[in-house]
């Protein structure tokens, strides 16, 4: 423990060195501002600035993106509260109650009770991954091949099937994944694979092409002419209408605390990303109240449960990533990606060989939702006015970005053209009801378990049993037989109506809305 | 779009999508088949994706047979979303909803062909034309916007983009060259 917080020392002098401060600044900055824009997701804006860090040394790389990547949670909520519009799904539910609240003239204090929600769910999740992330990363430094590869198949397999929309397409979406990862010439025999004649695909597909493919222009094409632009109402914050009266914070102080601990409890379980994290923590907030009939109307707890959650969660889903490299996410694949473009191997030695960027990054998050927290209680009326900026100016300026952006990745023009042929086919994925995001996840882990499970066999003389007759191994894979059994069960159970088990298990409202915007759907 | 469609476009959605898996799973092995297979303990390059493909195919057959045994459900968008009212109406224009709309070529066109003029002029007359000739064939995708508007967006992004890419990040493109050298 006491190490920790010496590490973490040594950690905030690294974060707090003037350049990595900028960078830390610029990326929550950024973030925060991509994360208000309606028609931009958080994976979008992490892709269209990740070649911004090319450039950077590792630690300001990394300090900087996920700086936008928990940033822009800030944003989202702004959106659901004043305009009921769910622009970000993990801030979707906060529409129920927050929308209200500005109703009865309350928008101050429900924009207010959000930044402070944040703020306490971040910091939960945050002392969580200091004390909790090196004695992973400690535990994970056993694992062989065998513990790798089994570890990885649980990540994927709950990545696709617990997070939203039909868990077989989100196997097939990690499949294919995998088999763009493939691409390229293969590390151990030299043979090209899946290159299909193109000399540029030999040191494999570019992740920023395949990212901002799927998340850039495929969200540009779903979203052209169909985003109309929102009309503004006569809403003025003043800055103190967001401090919240005592009697206010006394309600919300509760569900927040109720809210953190459902979403660091959603960020163990790989795949449960924020999005489930908060209408968990929203259903179970109606569930403690006293008046449940009364939520939707406007009450506190509604806003501060799922906020805390959603916070709680982003900070504690970096804890498989940095710990054993494992991306619970699309978002953190993306971030992990950005870790090996720099030259830096994720796994549980990146602490002991990189302390500067782990302890560093953990520092920066404090330092950064600090800085969200300052920016945002000056800021929140620019804020308000930028929702209304139309999609008409937006989607072309970010189109050039996409372009330059892939184009720099390794000066050629050859990946402008991947990112084009990957948001055309991204498209006609997202137009079948696939869900693009666990192609990423794929795509990150997809190489890395083909060498471990060569790794694994290559030890057992072939025998597949190596992955069953190692304890941990078996472990890891059980529960991957749970979940498919899960499945199934659930499945069944549902009869007709398929879909996401979670999404059901979770419906908060009894209406069947009808079909979702799904902008800035990326999780 | 609940009610209006009935249940057959989910259906045949999941059908093409099953499809689409088998005929990617399948052509995937037969490439891998072109690598060497090995065996299980000295793997040849063949071998992972070979596996990987015959999964996809086989979770493909899984889709298409899901989709001709049940009825898919009406709304299978996102279970997680549909229980919120305010998304029935939200960010849609009324009557298009975002996936169940009808097709929007010109926005497509416009995006996609923003995109290859990127290259082309980038290869071509270098980063300033190509910056303008993107943003200005991707601004005319929308219906609302008209032709002055986007040359304005264009310039405006143009001097935006060449200052920041060109003199601050340097980006490796010529700001402008003339097309002979290419």
């Amino acid at each position: 423990m006491s190490t920790a917080l010496a590490d973490l020392w040594h950690g905030f002098a690294v974060a707090l060195q003037p350049a990595n401060l900028v960078w830390c600044f610029a990326g929550v900055l950024l973030g925060n501002l991509v994360g208000v824009l309606p028609g931009l997701g958080v994976l979008s804006a992490v892709s269209i600035l990740l070649p911004l860090t090319f450039g950077m040394k590792p630690v300001a790389a990394i300090l900087m993106l996920a700086g936008i990547y928990y940033g822009s949670q800030y944003g989202g909520a702004i959106c659901s509260i004043l305009l009921n519009l769910p622009c970000h799904p993990p801030h979707a539910v906060t529409c129920l109650d927050g929308f209200p609240l500005t109703r009865q003239g309350k928008a101050g204090t429900a924009l207010g009770i959000s930044i402070i929600a944040a703020c306490v769910g971040a910091t939960f999740g945050i002392t969580e991954m200091t004390f909790f992330a090196p004695v992973v990363a400690r535990f994970a430094l056993d694992f062989g091949p065998a513990e790798i590869c089994s570890l990885m198949l649980l990540g994927l397999l709950a990545g696709s099937t617990l997070a939203r929309g039909s868990p077989l397409k989100g196997v097939a979406m990690t499949l294919f994944g995998q088999m763009l990862g493939l691409a390229g010439v293969d590390m151990n025999t030299g043979v090209p694979r899946f290159t299909f004649g193109f000399v540029n695909l030999y040191d494999g597909v570019e992740l920023v092409a395949l990212a901002l493919g799927l998340f850039g222009i495929a969200e540009f094409l779903k979203s052209v002419n169909r985003i109309a632009p929102l009309h503004l109402g006569p809403t003025r914050l003043r800055l103190r209408d967001l401090l919240p009266s005592r009697a206010e914070l006394r309600i919300a102080w509760l569900p927040m605390i109720r809210g953190t601990l459902v979403g660091s409890l959603c960020a163990m379980v790989p795949g449960t990303g924020p999005t489930i994290a908060s209408f968990v923590a929203y259903a179970a907030e109606k569930k403690f109240s006293r008046t449940p009939e009364r939520f939707g109307t406007g009450m506190i707890a509604g806003v501060a449960s799922p906020e805390a959650a959603t916070h709680s969660s982003i900070q504690g889903d970096f804890i498989p990533t940095m710990s054993m490299g494992i991306p619970g996410d699309s978002g953190m694949a993306l971030l992990l990606g950005a870790l090996m473009i720099q030259g830096i191997t994720p796994g549980p030695l990146l602490i002991s060989e990189h302390p500067d960027v782990f302890w560093g990054l953990i520092a920066s998050f404090w330092v950064g939702n600090l800085m969200l927290v300052i920016l945002n209680v000056p800021l929140i009326g620019i804020w308000v006015r930028l929702l209304a900026i139309p999609y008409r100016l937006l989607y072309p300026s970010a189109m050039f970005f996409v372009c330059i952006g892939v184009f720099s990745a390794k000066n050629s023009l050859f990946e402008v053209g991947e990112t084009l042929v990957f948001g055309v086919v991204g498209y006609l994925l997202i137009r079948l009801r696939f869900h693009v995001a666990p192609i990423l996840l794929g795509f990150v882990l997809g190489p890395r378990i083909e060498e471990n499970f060569r790794n694994a066999l290559a030890i057992s003389n072939g025998s597949l049993g190596i992955f069953v007759i190692r304890p941990i191994s078996a472990v890891f894979l059980a529960v991957c037989l749970i979940l498919v059994l899960a499945q199934i069960y659930a499945w069944s159970r549902g009869g007709v109506h398929r879909g996401a088990t979670a999404g059901r298990t979770l419906r908060v409202a009894g209406h069947a809305g009808g079909d979702h915007g799904g902008i800035g759907d990326t999780d | 779009m609940r009610g209006s469609d009935g249940v057959s476009p989910g259906r045949r959605r999941d059908l093409l999508s099953g499809i689409i898996c088998i005929v990617v799973g399948l052509g995937a092995v037969l490439e891998a088949s072109r690598y060497t297979i090995g065996s299980l303990s000295h793997m040849g390059p063949g071998f992972y994706p070979a596996v990987l493909g015959a999964l996809l195919a086989l979770v493909g057959v899984m889709i298409t047979g899901a989709a001709l045994a049940f009825a898919p459900a009406p709304d299978d968008a996102d279970p997680l979303l549909a229980g919120i009212p305010a998304l029935a109406g939200g960010l849609q224009p009324p009557g298009g909803p975002d996936l169940a709309g009808g097709p929007d070529w010109r926005g497509w066109f416009c995006i996609i062909a923003g995109g290859v003029l990127f290259i082309v002029f980038a290869s071509l007359t270098g980063l300033a034309s190509a910056i303008f000739a993107c943003v200005f064939v991707a601004a005319l995708g929308d219906r609302t916007t008209s032709l002055r508007g986007s040359l304005v967006l264009a310039l405006c992004m143009t001097l935006f983009g060449t200052v920041l890419f060109g003199y601050l990040l340097r980006i490796a493109m010529p700001l402008w060259q003339w097309p002979s050298a290419g």
